[in-house]
């Protein structure tokens, strides 16, 4: 089989993949085993329900924070969609075969993001140059998301940790959108050997 | 050159001495100096020459409304004109020199402009431009040296090197301006627990409290403030920092000079930060700024604001007059005359009102200063410089009533009271209104619930109360927006010892003699050369409102934005409308507030960043191989792989003639592909294409085209049948947005009623087409658990296949015209498997090709692609009308209908055969060949190439009665390049138009 590339291959290296020094913002990948979204009408609660029950996931949720279950987070991105993130293709599959065709649909997803991660103590300052939103940590806590753009491209964020922010990026724009991320971190102390272009 | 520094004083570090330079001349300072105060204390009188008749202009203010010291800052790559000397921090090695002036400042040989003053009064380019001769070709001629000696500073064209960043943040509360009342704004707010911004566009916090002597009563006040604000997690302190607009939903714009103070900004560091601040509430602390009078010869070096002088005196150590007279109409210049004749200037103060305060005059006089109550200042004489002023008696209007004395003094400073600083206030789309207890327009404390108003933007009339008013702004503020503690008790300043402007102000602006007239030019707006004359002129042709007045005259324009020209004009208007200035009324501001570099607005988004690109999952491929990019819209594509230094004809040529003869593979993952999904898809589909898919089988896929809803075509592709509810869309590259939004749009509007969903796909398919008569072969080699076959997979069926261990789709299709697969891969797998094709396609001769050769083989086929789908054609025109579906509606399936729609006189698709060796070009308008060539012609070419298959070069374009035409010959005009092609007409089909190759 050949081997899966991640969209940001040309820009991180496995050995260049850590924090370094004292560096402000480390900039890493993530990689996204299985992705996928089920979507749905007026019985959209129904139509999701036994995938979420196999996820482990309790409930659709609201529009600002993630649900989670066993690896496994989702998002509820839409009144009537939800796109869910496992570490586990074969359980995302049986989740996504589980859903009623009639009532609601499911999409595999799993190649169509890439996680951009940015850790470290100057992570809110990164990315309040980048985007609009309040990320200071009342506005913005763990386990919230947003879907906001960077820079022009549609991206989901993620907060992790008060100092860890995941970053759901198109896979054809994440190389731009990790540049973009990498050039404004530079003055906030992104190591260099973390930038390998 | 005599040195203005006084030994001792100031709030400046005379421990370390810094070197300037001014038009190559040294300048000492010290840290905590501007420009300004520098050039001040070295003796520099003459610092800039006025826009217009290029007078000798000086330094007149110490802050951010100064009209004059406007200079060249830097060289090279960072060199800035039109930079405020009176905003330009002092540091060793800075280098300044003078603008609009040649050979320098001191003698400019542009000054004889002024001779010229009787014919460039306002509005004169209004009336000059027209004549002599017919037409305007002598101003054209003329343009070249009018626009020379236009303009002020001059520009580099170099590439700026330094760095600049957008921020974005969020606060609770807004707190703009770090004066008294800002500082107790920030304070009780921040004891609140709001979120509070402080924004200062000084170097150090405290407004006019830095004014007062270094080590005066304020100091311990200020100095307390500060250290408790800072301590605060809650409260983020920026100085250096304008906020130069106010918008709409609580958003400001401020602009941060974070390195503007070095030479260059460290490594790595933005020279200035651009905020875009969302406050829930804010308090403007935003000051006042002196308002000039207006007398002759009061732009003369040596006339200056009486606020500015006293801070040059405190803040900075420098005396900016032996000999001074000041020259006032309200209280607060007596403070300046104390301050002045305590360091030993000798003073003389007018007054205008005949009757000054008793405790005031008589402070000044027990300082050593001359009071002459009812008086004021005719003109300001000498040249370059003021050597001496004329001093008269004068009315209520400030005409003089006696015989008028001669002062001898180097330095006038005047004050004709204060305007608060409501330009923010004002960009919030409202007018202030004019208070005449104080002489000044004041903004409507309450207008908008999300804005307070304290301190001297309210005509506070000293520090304690401001800071009173600063603080209840502040817990208001708060509260405002959620919190409500106890904000504690503040300690209060002392007494700010410059005196109440608002506290019975005389309204006299302007002297003149007897006669009523000014002693020689007097100005309103110094940076625009606006005199009184001037506005006289704009009344008597007619100009009386104030917006007129303004355009007319450019009084307040740029970057004074009325600081300081405009209430002096507005009063002059008044005066000669009879009216009061209320009744005359003001402009509106508008951002920026200061001026504001290109750079810092553009922030991060410049070079590489301009904008975002898009690159296909196999574009680290097509770099390593070599290929040339292209731009298509944000996605870089690879455009032709060259050979042993081949150029784009040779390359791409080569490439679609191989696909022919053999077997070739390009990347089409930039191919918009939407999931449709829902029990409903077929009928959405239905409603959105122009032919049928109700009885598309699973297994199949069909071209399809759908219109936009006034009937002109949107976007072609083929969609996939790949469940009983779940079909895969192919959009082209350049319209995937559009038909997804479009699609999304209908579902969410007009067909609610349909159980559909769409999902962009783009980004989870790689996708590649192998096109040629040996790509079966090819296929069949590498591909596990599917049968290609012709009766297997016929043209227009796709199937489930497995390539190297990844599981993916064969889509069989053609773009070309040649036999054709298009492959869909998971896009983490897109390169491996292009790879892997590469090698296993080796004795299949496989080559990639690129965009170009893929164009030239859809040309050579005759299907239509961007060019063509322009956003003006028809199914007609595209020869596809047989498409449309007349079994059922779809979205244009009416308005295409409509009469032009229809018209068979419309130019329609058609091939076109150049005779000549030469290729075409797209956009050549075409034209019958014995008419001669003007006009829009009878159509165009879109699309064009050198066609390897048939050796000649071609083209797709749109002609009038184009399907009734082929075999004629007509011409093709390229206006652009002056060139004229003979083509003849033939069908649109060049290449294979049964279909035997690509159904083979």
């Amino acid at each position: 089989m050949v081997d899966f590339r991640s969209a940001l291959a040309s820009r991180l290296k496995p050995e260049a993949i850590s924090a370094q020094g004292n560096a402000g913002v480390t900039i890493n990948e993530t990689l996204v085993v299985a992705m996928g979204q089920i979507t749905g009408w007026a019985d959209f609660e129904t139509a999701a329900a036994p995938a979420l029950s196999l996820l482990g996931v309790d409930g659709l949720g609201n529009y600002k924070t993630v649900q989670t279950g066993e690896d496994c987070v989702t998002y509820r991105t839409a009144p009537d969609r939800i796109l869910i993130r496992h570490s586990e293709p074969e359980v995302l599959t049986k989740a996504l075969a589980a859903v009623d065709r009639s009532i609601g649909t499911a999409l595999e997803l799993s190649h169509s993001r890439c996680c951009i991660s940015l850790c470290g103590p100057s992570v809110e300052d990164l990315l309040s140059r980048v985007a609009t939103l309040d990320f200071q940590i009342d506005a913005f806590p763990v386990g919230n998301f947003a879907q906001t753009d960077i820079h022009h491209v549609a991206v989901l964020i993620h907060r992790i940790a008060s100092d860890h922010f995941d970053l759901l990026v198109p896979y054809t724009w994440a190389v731009s959108t990790f540049d973009f991320l990498s050039d404004n971190a530079l003055c906030g102390g992104l190591h260099p050997g973390e930038k390998t272009q | 050159m005599t040195s203005h520094r006084l030994p001792s004083g100031g709030r400046i570090d005379r421990s370390r001495q810094l070197t300037l330079y001014f038009d190559g001349r040294k300048i000492p300072a010290h840290p905590g100096d501007t420009l300004a105060s520098a050039m001040l204390a070295a003796g520099e009188s003459v610092v800039a020459r006025s826009f217009k008749y290029h007078r000798p202009r000086g330094i007149y203010s110490a802050g951010v409304e100064e009209p004059n010291a406007l200079v060249h800052l830097r060289s090279g790559e960072r060199h800035e004109p039109n930079t405020r000397a009176t905003m330009i921090e002092a540091f060793d090695g800075l280098t300044a020199t003078g603008q609009n002036a040649w050979p320098n400042v001191r003698f400019d040989l542009s000054a004889a402009n002024r001779l010229l003053a009787p014919f460039i009064h306002a509005g004169f380019y209004y009336k000059t431009f027209i004549g002599p001769f017919r037409g305007t070709g002598f101003w054209m001629f003329c343009e070249r040296f009018i626009r020379k000696a236009a303009g002020m500073g001059t520009p580099t064209k170099e590439f700026d090197p330094d760095r600049y960043e957008k921020v974005n943040a969020h606060c609770d509360v807004l707190v703009i301006g770090a004066g008294p009342a800002g500082l107790a704004a920030a304070l009780s707010a921040g004891r609140n627990g709001a979120r509070v911004m402080l924004i200062e566009q000084d170097r150090e916090l405290g407004g006019g409290l830095l004014s007062n002597s270094a080590g005066g009563a304020s100091d311990p006040w200020r100095a307390a403030m500060i250290a408790e604000l800072e301590a605060m997690a809650n409260v983020r302190i920026l100085i250096r920092a304008t906020v130069f607009g106010a918008y709409d939903c609580g958003v400001f714009g401020i602009v941060e000079r974070l390195w503007d103070h070095v030479s260059q900004p460290p490594e790595l560091q933005p020279r200035q930060r651009y905020w875009q601040v969302r406050a829930k509430q804010t308090v403007m602390a935003t000051g006042a700024i002196e308002r000039p009078l207006v007398f002759g010869g009061n732009d003369k070096p040596g006339v200056m604001l009486a606020g500015a002088a006293r801070t040059y005196l405190n803040r900075y150590g420098v005396l900016p007059g032996r000999r001074a007279v000041v020259a006032t109409n309200n209280d607060s210049a007596y403070r300046v005359a104390i301050d002045l004749a305590e360091a030993g200037s000798e003073v003389t103060l007018t007054d205008t009102r005949p009757t000054p305060p008793a405790d005031l005059a008589g402070e000044a006089k027990a300082a050593g200063a001359t009071v002459l109550a009812g008086h004021g200042v005719l003109s300001a004489d000498g040249r370059p410089k003021v050597k001496t002023a004329r001093i008269a008696p004068v009315d209520a209007n400030g005409c003089a009533t006696g015989p008028a004395r001669r002062v001898v003094c180097e330095l006038i400073a005047v004050s004709a009271g204060w305007s608060p600083a409501l330009h923010l206030w004002s960009q919030r789309q409202r007018k202030p209104v004019f208070e005449p207890s104080a002489n000044c327009f004041l903004p409507i404390a309450d207008a908008r619930p999300e804005l307070h108003i304290a301190g001297a933007a309210l005509a506070c009339p000293e520090a304690k109360a401001a800071a009173r008013q600063g603080h209840a702004a502040g817990a208001d503020a708060a509260k405002a927006a959620g919190f409500d503690k106890e904000a504690g008790t503040m300690p209060e300043p002392a007494s700010d010892p410059s005196a109440a402007w608002t506290e019975s102000p005389g309204t006299t602006w302007m002297f003149t003699d007897q006669s009523g007239k000014t002693k020689g030019p007097a100005f309103v707006d110094f940076q625009h050369d606006v005199g009184v004359s001037d506005i006289d002129q704009a009344h008597r042709e007619g100009y009386t409102s104030v917006e007129h007045l303004k355009r007319y005259t450019t009084t307040g324009m740029a970057t004074d934005q009325g600081k300081l020209g405009n209430v002096n004009a507005l009063a002059r208007m008044a005066e000669l409308r009879g009216q009061t200035i209320p009744e005359v009324g003001t402009t509106s501001f508008r951002p920026p507030f200061t001026p504001v570099a290109i750079g810092a607005l553009v922030g991060h988004t410049a070079g590489r960043h301009y904008q975002p690109t898009r690159l296909s999952p196999i574009h680290d491929w097509h770099v390593e191989g070599g290929a040339k990019l292209t731009q298509a819209g944000l996605w870089m594509r690879a455009w032709y792989y060259p050979q042993s230094g081949e150029d784009l004809r040779s390359a791409y040529i080569r490439e679609a003639a191989h696909v022919r003869s053999a077997v070739g593979m390009v990347d089409v993952s930039t191919l918009g592909k939407i999931a449709v999904q829902g029990p409903d898809a077929a009928e959405f589909l239905n409603r959105i294409y122009v032919n049928g898919w109700k009885t598309l089988a699973i297994g199949r896929l069909r071209y399809g085209v759908m219109l936009r809803e006034d009937g002109i075509v949107l976007d072609d592709g083929a969609t996939a049948r790949l469940g009983a509810n779940d079909y895969f869309m192919s959009t082209t590259t350049a319209n995937a947005a559009k038909v997804l939004a479009f699609a999304e749009q209908l579902l969410q509007t007009s067909w609610r009623d349909l159980k559909v969903h769409v999902t962009s796909e783009t980004d989870n398919w790689a996708a590649i087409a192998v096109a040629g008569p040996q790509a079966r072969a090819l296929l069949t080699k590498v591909v596990d658990g599917c049968d290609l076959s012709a009766a297997a997979l016929p043209n227009n069926h796709w199937t489930h296949a497995m390539i190297a261990g990844v599981p993916l789709r064969i889509h069989r299709m053609s773009f070309s015209g040649e036999l054709a697969y298009e492959v869909y891969i998971p896009s983490g797998y897109g390169h491996g498997i292009w790879q892997y094709l590469i090698e296993a396609g080796t004795e299949f001769d496989l080559a990639p090709y690129g965009t170009e050769a893929m164009g030239t083989l859809r040309i050579e086929k005759g299907h239509v692609a961007a060019p063509e789908l322009d956003g003006r054609t028809t199914l007609g025109d595209l020869g596809l009308g047989g498409m449309a579906s007349t079994k059922k509606p779809y979205i244009g399936s009416v308005t295409m209908q409509r009469e032009g729609m229809v018209d068979p006189a419309r130019p329609c698709l058609v091939g076109l055969v150049s005779e000549g060796s030469e290729g075409l070009k797209s956009g050549s308008i075409l034209y019958a060949l014995e008419v001669e060539a003007k006009g829009h012609g009878e159509g165009w070419i879109s699309s064009t190439t050198y066609s390897p298959a048939l050796g000649k070069n071609i083209a797709l374009g749109f002609l009038t009665n184009g399907r009734a035409r082929h075999g004629e010959a007509i011409q093709a005009v390229n206006f652009l390049q002056d060139h004229t092609d003979h083509v003849t007409v033939v069908s649109p089909h060049f290449y294979d138009p049964e279909g035997e190759r690509q159904n083979g």
